[in-house]
């Protein structure tokens, strides 16, 4: 079976050592940058950092989780320190009952 | 932050009490700085206490809804200008003010509140309340010293809770046993004072305050005022042993900023 060789996209007197995985162009060493094990070109490597910071700046989903909880929760929780608040005093009473003053 | 620690200071090392010595220190060097943001910020608690111990000693239970209420709606006050408190702090270490409070409040209020419901429910379970006492302090020093998610934040301070909890236990081994000896220490203080100085150096007659003494108002008087001075040291403390945590995870050095501290000191 006969080999097909590529060239670079930017470069077409040299041959592609590798194909980038975000944009599919071939990429000679020159172009090539591996990041975590993986080939991307110039252009590859921008649209990845662009995806990343768009990851970074709104919310993760387990961001948003985490504050729908505290929403729904932090009545509850300040019920429940209400209600703490309440017994200990009952309790308190309770235990001076014996006193005279 | 990210100041790196001089060369002859490595980092990781050192006692666990040293923050808590920074601490007393910070006191006592910034006292007029920072007890004026304490008082403001236990006001309203100061007067749930009060109406509380009203309410105890004259066996009222009608009044106990409305002063459990004061005292729940205290809270997030006290709270937030405990955030500002520690904030103040911070930036006595860092050498540079931390993010603003406003930007973090709504997630210290809620941390707080989670770790005040681990302190107070807790109590039958040991291990909620260590862990309350110490995400509740941590919670304005960690939210106001990096920009990231605030979700993160947190889960990253529970998580060096959970690294550091031979450390963390020294620590509220040493308060607990500093604290029942002040306790002890003004029990005694009180009635030696009452039944002997005044009486025989002074010549005060002390009968009636010897009855007033025996009295439930008193005790829960002391122990209330007792309870803020410590919990004024615990909010400075917190960030000292913060920052002590941090560095270990970190490799800056708190020592050197303590040292820095004490000789601008005046």
């Amino acid at each position: 079976m006969a080999r097909i060789q590529r060239h670079c996209q930017q470069h077409p007197d040299r041959q592609a050592i590798g194909v980038c995985v975000i944009t599919g162009e071939s990429i000679c060493a020159e172009c090539s940058t591996r990041y975590e094990g993986v080939n991307y070109s110039k252009r590859g490597l921008e649209i990845l950092k662009a995806r990343r910071a768009a990851q970074h700046d709104g919310p993760g989903r387990g961001e948003r989780v985490g504050r729908a909880l505290a929403l729904l929760l932090s009545p509850l929780l300040l019920l429940a320190l209400f209600v703490f608040f309440r017994l200990g005093l009952t309790l308190l009473i309770d235990l001076s009952q014996g006193e005279v003053l | 932050m990210s100041e790196a620690s001089p060369p002859w200071l490595p980092a990781g090392r050192g006692s666990a009490l040293e923050p808590l010595d920074g601490a007393l220190e910070l006191m006592r060097t910034r006292l007029s700085t920072l007890l004026p943001i304490y008082v403001l910020a236990v006001v309203p608690l100061a007067a749930g206490g009060w109406l509380a111990i009203d309410a105890v000693t004259a066996r009222d239970r009608a009044a106990l809804v409305l002063v459990s209420a004061v005292l729940t709606l205290a809270l997030p006050w006290r709270w937030a200008w405990l955030a500002v408190l520690q904030r103040r702090v911070q930036a006595e270490l860092r050498g540079q003010p931390p993010l603003p409070v406003s930007h973090r409040l709504p997630a210290i209020l809620i941390a707080r509140l989670v770790a005040a419901f681990m302190l107070t429910w807790g109590i039958p379970l040991m291990v909620l309340p260590f862990w309350g006492i110490f995400f509740g302090g941590f919670a304005a020093p960690a939210l106001l010293e990096r920009d990231r998610r605030a979700m993160s934040e947190l889960v990253q301070t529970l998580r060096w809770i959970g690294g550091a909890v031979g450390r963390l236990m020294r620590i509220a081994l040493t308060l607990s046993i500093a604290g029942l000896v002040g306790l002890l220490a003004g029990v005694v203080l009180q009635v030696f004072l009452i039944q002997t100085i005044l009486p025989s150096l002074l010549g005060i007659d002390t009968t009636g305050l010897l009855l007033t003494m025996q009295s439930t108002a008193w005790w829960m008087g002391f122990a209330f005022l007792f309870f803020l001075v410590f919990d004024f040291y615990w909010s400075i403390a917190a960030v000292t042993v913060f920052y002590d945590i941090q560095s270990r995870r970190l490799g800056s050095d708190l020592r050197w900023r303590l040292a820095r501290l004490r000789e601008a000191a005046p």
